[in-house]
């Protein structure tokens, strides 16, 4: 539970420097003029990896009790089979039509 | 009689349903009902009456519970799911093909303006016939009206024919049905639509396809065009 | 433990009091106050249908005077959409969560208040502000809303066909009552996981706390699904977008009409789950008092309350089966739904079981839980009518659905609120009410719930649409037209009845019997405090050693074994002794503040899944979607991100320091972090002034509409943010917040690290992709 090493200030400053690069490198992959699914695929990446960072150590998750990951866990994959429940109609226009 | 006059070729499947959960849920009902009866008259409180000390926590209570839970799940809810399966085959599940009678229907704010194909038997076009609240079909002929309503959401209910649509304003919706009898019905708007809805009635007309064809040519000629709007048939807007 | 007599001013003591007890009541006077309003409201719309266009009877010349007491057509919509709205709302949820929920929480765990009193003080005017909002709106030159409580789009996000401030203030009296609701979503959570007395283990909680538990998950969860939904029709309303419109009536494409249903009833199905989960969990208590039995299988029914509540997220489409929905998902959720039958009846059966060869005691509360059985039964089963797709679509939107709905809510929750008043009366005012008028309430409502309800249900087999002000402009109603007159009469006599209980309850205020501190022979913890308690609760933090439920049992010449009996475990031949240091605290390795701070949390995941997945897609549905480089300055977005990361780090720095005990880094770490977020906000409106000027508006287009809708909603959440900062900055001029609190700035930081976590995701997929 809470045995685990606390995070220190050398470690927050680490991660800021990981946000930034991060930042940066979203800035530049989206002026490449890559094609739409590619660059959709790397910048969710990008954002997953800094919310991850964010979440584990400016959150604190990393250092809390492992069941905490219950807490935002559940919204989340309500959320995910929300928004997927909601493709067929909205996304694929797959209403009831002859 | 609980339904009003069906007068559709499946529309029964629909009653039959009702039917089905009606008998199986009272007695599920009646059963419980009876139950709680015996119980609140056995087990009142009386002089030299004591209650039962159990928490019901066995496996066994538990256990009974769920099976007889289980016996409701299968035996109601599977038991009308199978049956709503062939329902739906039967209804809403085949798209009618042949000779078929395409009718495009655009619900505004208060009636139910609509548009036969006419002699090029195709929509948006110059001889389309239209009417506002007439709807004409031919007896023993499938029907499929596509439906995209001009403001708000209205829903297109044919009580006889136990079926209903909504119509919504940017997309087609559609339904089919077919008439088995003659005679003048109701079309009703079953979807709120503002301070009008209650008096947003259509009729409905069966007849013979002699008849039909006949109130086609006629209101054909009194027709004035109209390409405000109406939608080439299978595609959207 | 408290031993100071606190001398309040009156304001301070009935006005704006802390004490949880105090807020129930006032919650409880509201939510009877629309109690009543919405009956009424209920009678003048059967006479209506019953009688079309002639006048009300008795009331009809007071409410519409200028048309000689007829009820216009412009007006029948705004009673059915009130109705609905006030009843769900600002009566039975009120009742239910904020004053039930209130009251009994703390007592029933042995807990001395809730876990943030303020919050909850709080959380009681939010709903006032809201009821405000709601009155006002009836007197707006248009009128209230006319749309049905169900808000569809585009009759209600349109202002070419809706136009008045009636639903604008409809949503916005509603916003106020979210709030008020997910701050006491909050305030419940972290109070019954956190704060139980000593030795209450979780299994050893009454139903009703279970009840209010899991219906303040399900708030927290999917209340703020529907705050995104109503939002975006007020946006599209008064900011010129068409999130929700299509067709001729939008003003600029891409929106569409079935988002709004899905996330409206996202939340409305889950929602009356909300509404009925805290009268099973109370009928669940009360048939175990008054049978002298413990509550058959508990565990089970805990167990089942919470599987009910897991399910009732995935099943909303049962709503939608007419919509244009596509019918394979419809199938499905039709396939969900019906699961839902099976731990309904397994704790239904359980209920049976606490009956079964009990002693029961046939008092007036005792009368409405059995009542509750018997609506129950018939508006559980009659779900499973709606729940059949090709059945459903002939009975959609037809009186089968309403009776379906009234027996749920207006049959079962309705005979709850009155269980729940009746046998907590004597605790709340220290009086008890007069029995004898409660089982007449009880018998006259229990007869007339059904006489109207049941017809109803016939009524609308026979093809009876819903919400239409005159019936006989149909030919194929006119032969049930008779039995919408009997309804009439019936609803004006239910609506007669309840002065009955509504004198009895103000009569028995100040006349009532006094009552003692166990008037029920109960032997849950809060019994053995006074009626009413001390303002802390308890004279001494009790001591738990069992159950609430130890009935049935000699003991020294009663029947029950009282919870806080040191004597429990040999009494009732437990197996295993009561630890009596076992923790009332379920989350010891997560403090008060954070445990409330991540149920906030839950709720704004939820706000932004509803904004972003709109956005999503909306965006994957387009036909196009332009270039955002091509129109937003992604070097000054750029920038802003780099600021916002560096306000995290500010903040984490300074509650590194906060833990440390230095107050002086910790508050200037916290006012960089002001200053850093106020930068954000500060180039954001200079960006926004800048691409407004040069044509990119809100209105203009889907992607417009939807960036300035996100960010719009993320700047509002970064403004917040430095409030509590600026607050957090003032209070740590204080050296014993800093160490004694640092905690809440720990969990406040939580909140800001969130709304960083937000931008991320929003650059990513909004500004850059």
């Amino acid at each position: 539970m809470m045995n685990q090493k606390q995070p220190t200030i050398k470690s927050y400053l680490g991660i800021f420097g990981w946000l930034v690069v991060l930042t940066v490198i979203e800035i530049v992959a989206a002026n490449l003029g890559l094609p739409k699914l590619a660059l959709a695929i790397f910048l969710v990446g990008t954002a997953l990896a800094k919310v991850l960072l964010i979440a584990l150590y400016f959150m604190h998750l990393k250092f809390e009790s492992g069941l905490i990951w219950w807490i935002p866990g559940i919204p989340m994959a309500l959320a995910v089979f929300f928004v997927l429940m909601l493709f067929p109609d909205i996304v694929y226009h797959l209403t009831n039509k002859y | 009689m609980v339904f009003p006059e069906d007068i559709s070729a499946v529309g029964h499947h629909v009653d039959d349903l009702f039917y089905l959960a009606l008998g199986l849920t009272t007695v599920a009902f009646v059963l419980v009902i009876v139950i709680l009866a015996y119980f609140l008259i056995r087990y009142r409180s009386r002089p030299g009456h004591k209650a039962l000390y159990t928490h019901g926590n066995t496996a066994k209570a538990f256990g009974l519970t769920v099976f007889l839970a289980l016996v409701v799940f299968v035996g109601i809810d599977i038991n009308l799911a199978i049956h709503d399966h062939h329902a739906w085959e039967a209804t809403w599940g085949t798209v009618p093909v042949g000779d078929v009678l395409r009718v495009e229907i655009q619900p505004q704010q208060f009636a139910w303006n609509i548009r036969y194909a006419g002699k090029d038997g195709k929509f948006a076009t110059e001889d389309d016939i239209l009417t506002i609240n007439e709807l004409h079909i031919p007896v023993n002929k499938p029907v499929i009206v596509a439906l995209q309503s001009k403001d708000v959401i209205h829903s297109f209910f044919l009580p006889n024919f136990r079926v209903k649509q909504d119509a919504v304003p940017g997309m087609v919706t559609s339904l089919t049905f077919k008439a088995v009898k003659k005679g003048e019905y109701d079309i009703a708007c079953a979807e709120h639509c503002g301070l009008g809805h209650y008096r947003m009635r259509g009729m409905l007309t069966v007849e013979e396809e002699d008849d039909f064809n006949q109130w086609l040519d006629a209101k054909s000629l009194q027709n004035t065009p109209d390409m405000t709007w109406g939608w080439t048939w299978g595609e959207g807007k | 433990m408290h031993n100071k007599t606190s001398k309040k001013s009156f304001i301070r003591k009935y006005i704006f009091s802390t004490d949880h007890k105090v807020i129930a009541i006032q919650y409880l006077m509201v939510g009877l106050l629309f109690l009543a309003g919405g009956g009424m409201m209920a009678y003048v719309i059967r006479m209506q249908v019953a009688n079309p266009w002639q006048p009300i009877p008795f009331i009809g010349q007071i409410l519409f005077p200028q048309t000689g007491g007829i009820v216009m057509p412009e007006v029948y919509p705004m009673l059915f959409t009130m109705h609905g709205g006030i009843m769900v709302f600002f009566a039975v949820t009120p009742i239910l969560l904020g004053a039930l929920g209130n009251y009994t929480l703390p007592l029933e765990i042995g807990a001395e208040d809730m876990a943030f009193p303020r919050l909850n003080m709080q959380s009681f005017w939010f709903l006032f502000l809201g009821s405000v909002l709601i009155i006002v709106s009836f007197f707006v030159p248009q009128g209230a809303a006319g749309t049905g409580w169900t808000l569809y789009t585009p009759l209600s996000s349109s202002l070419k066909v809706n136009p008045g401030w009636g639903v604008d203030l409809f949503i916005l009296g509603l916003a106020l009552d979210a709030v008020s609701i997910l701050m006491g979503g909050v305030n419940y959570l972290t109070t019954f996981f956190k704060m139980r007395a000593k030795g209450m283990k979780l299994t050893q909680a009454p139903l009703t706390s279970w009840g209010v538990v899991f219906a303040s998950v399900l708030n927290t969860l999917w209340l703020p699904l529907v705050a995104a939904a109503l939002f975006m029709v007020l946006s599209d309303r008064r900011l010129g977008t068409a999130f929700f419109v299509a067709g001729p009536l939008a003003p600029v494409a891409g929106g569409q009409v079935l988002l709004f249903q899905h996330l409206f009833w996202g939340f409305g199905h889950p929602e009356v789950y909300i509404i009925i989960l805290p009268v099973w969990g109370l009928v669940g208590d009360l048939l175990s008092v008054f049978s002298r039995k413990p509550a058959f299988g508990y565990k089970a029914t805990v167990g089942c309350m919470f599987t009910i509540c897991s399910l009732s997220g995935i099943v909303w489409g049962h709503h939608m089966f007419t919509s244009g929905m596509n019918p394979l998902v419809g199938k499905a959720f039709m396939f969900l739904t019906i699961t839902i039958s099976v731990p309904t009846a397994i704790f239904f059966l359980n209920w049976l079981g606490t009956l079964w060869k009990g002693s029961i005691r046939f008092t007036v509360p005792m009368l409405f839980s059995l009542g509750v059985m018997f609506v129950f039964a018939i508006g559980g089963l009659t779900g499973l009518f709606n729940a059949v797709q090709t059945l459903d679509i002939y009975i959609h939107d037809t009186y089968v659905v309403v009776g379906h709905f009234h027996y749920t809510l207006a049959a079962s929750v309705l005979l709850g609120v009155f269980a729940f008043v009746y046998f907590w009366f004597p605790k709340m005012f220290g009086r008890e009410m007069n029995q004898a008028l409660g089982k007449i309430h009880f018998v006259l409502t229990f007869i007339f719930v059904n006489l109207v309800f049941f017809t109803m249900m016939y009524v609308g087999l026979h093809g009876h649409m819903r919400r239409i002000a005159d019936p006989t402009a149909y030919e194929f109603l006119k032969p049930v037209q008779h039995l919408n007159v009997f309804m009439g009469k019936m609803t004006g006599l239910l609506v007669l009845t309840q002065f009955i209980f509504f004198f009895n309850f103000v009569y028995s205020l100040f006349f009532g019997k006094k009552a003692g501190e166990n008037p029920w022979d109960a032997a849950g913890v809060v019994w053995t405090t006074s009626s009413p308690p001390p303002e802390h609760n308890y004279n001494t933090p009790p001591q738990i050693y069992c159950g609430p439920h130890e009935y049935g049992i000699e003991n020294n010449g009663k029947d029950y074994v009282a919870q806080t009996n040191p004597k429990a475990a040999e009494l009732t031949g437990a197996k295993n002794t009561q630890s009596q240091v076992d923790s009332g605290d379920t989350l010891p390795w997560l403090n008060i503040a954070k445990t409330g701070m991540w149920s906030f949390l839950i709720s704004e995941i939820m706000l932004f899944t509803g904004l972003i997945g709109s956005y999503i897609v909306l965006r994957l549905g387009s036909a196009s979607w332009p270039n955002p480089s091509e129109i937003l300055n992604t070097t000054l977005l750029g920038i802003n991100t780099f600021i916002l990361i560096c306000s995290s780090l500010t903040l984490v720095l300074g509650v590194h320091h906060a833990h440390a005990g230095n107050q002086k880094e910790l508050r200037k770490y916290l006012l960089l972090t002001i200053l850093l977020g106020s930068a954000f906000l500060g180039i954001k409106i200079f960006d926004y002034h800048h691409m407004w000027e040069h044509g990119f508006t809100m209105g203009g287009s889907l992607f417009g509409s939807c960036y300035y809708l996100l960010t719009g909603f993320h700047g509002l959440h970064v403004l917040s943010g430095i409030i509590v900062m600026l607050y957090l900055w003032v209070a740590a001029g204080n050296k014993e917040f800093c160490t004694v609190h640092s905690s809440r700035i720990e969990a406040s930081g939580l909140y800001w690290h969130f709304i960083d976590l937000i931008w991320v995701i929003l650059f990513a997929i909004l500004c850059l992709l």
